[in-house]
């Protein structure tokens, strides 16, 4: 996965993701908006197994990742729900007939990579993700 | 928020996550930068032979 540049952040260029063969923008969102999206991923993260016995910090990107994929594996329907919540510009209805799992969940994690820039290395670990 | 000349409230209704980590980083950087000024670390120190070596074609030798 590309790291955003310098520039990109600076001009808050939007996210781009391939869905349907097709390419799509996703404004990213202020931090106000951003803190309440990243409330709802927690509030799904958190349940999961793979954090029993390991407390939920973003900043550990090692079981955050864990968390996320587990999560793309066990709950895909609320993952679409909370990447349409975020991209709420992109019409759900014509994606969902066209895209497929593996660009969804790629785009997914462009959007997880701009809502939490403060795990620094979570973009290379996110990487096999969707491999 | 002093240094950037903004409120904090402009930065949560304006700024994304990514922009203000970046600022972030920047603002250290540069904080960085003037203590080690400010330290005289950013004077590096050379060898005579280096000092040579970078000046070459900065003096100019005129014979009278």
């Amino acid at each position: 996965m590309k790291e955003r540049t310098e520039e990109e952040i600076l001009t808050r260029a939007p996210i781009l993701v391939i869905l349907g063969g097709k390419k799509c923008e996703i404004a990213p969102l202020v931090i106000r908006d951003s803190r309440i999206w990243r409330k709802k991923l927690i509030s799904l993260i958190a349940p999961l197994p793979v954090l029993v016995n390991t407390t939920m910090d973003t900043e550990n990107p090692r079981g955050f990742v864990d968390a996320l994929t587990q999560m793309m594996v066990t709950m895909p329907d609320q993952v679409l729900d909370l990447f349409f919540d975020y991209a709420k510009e992109l019409d759900r209805e014509e994606i969902e007939g066209v895209a497929t799992d593996a660009e969804i969940a790629k785009a997914f994690e462009e959007v997880v990579q701009v809502v939490f820039p403060l795990a620094q290395s979570l973009p290379k670990v996110l990487g096999h993700l969707s491999q | 928020m002093a240094e950037w000349h903004v409120t904090p409230d402009y930065i949560v209704n304006n700024w994304t996550d990514e922009l203000l980590n970046l600022m972030t980083e920047k603002l250290v950087e540069r904080k960085g930068k003037e203590a080690d000024s400010l330290r005289g670390k950013s004077h590096q120190d050379v060898s005579a032979e280096e000092l040579s070596t970078r000046s070459r074609g900065m003096i100019k030798v005129v014979k009278k």
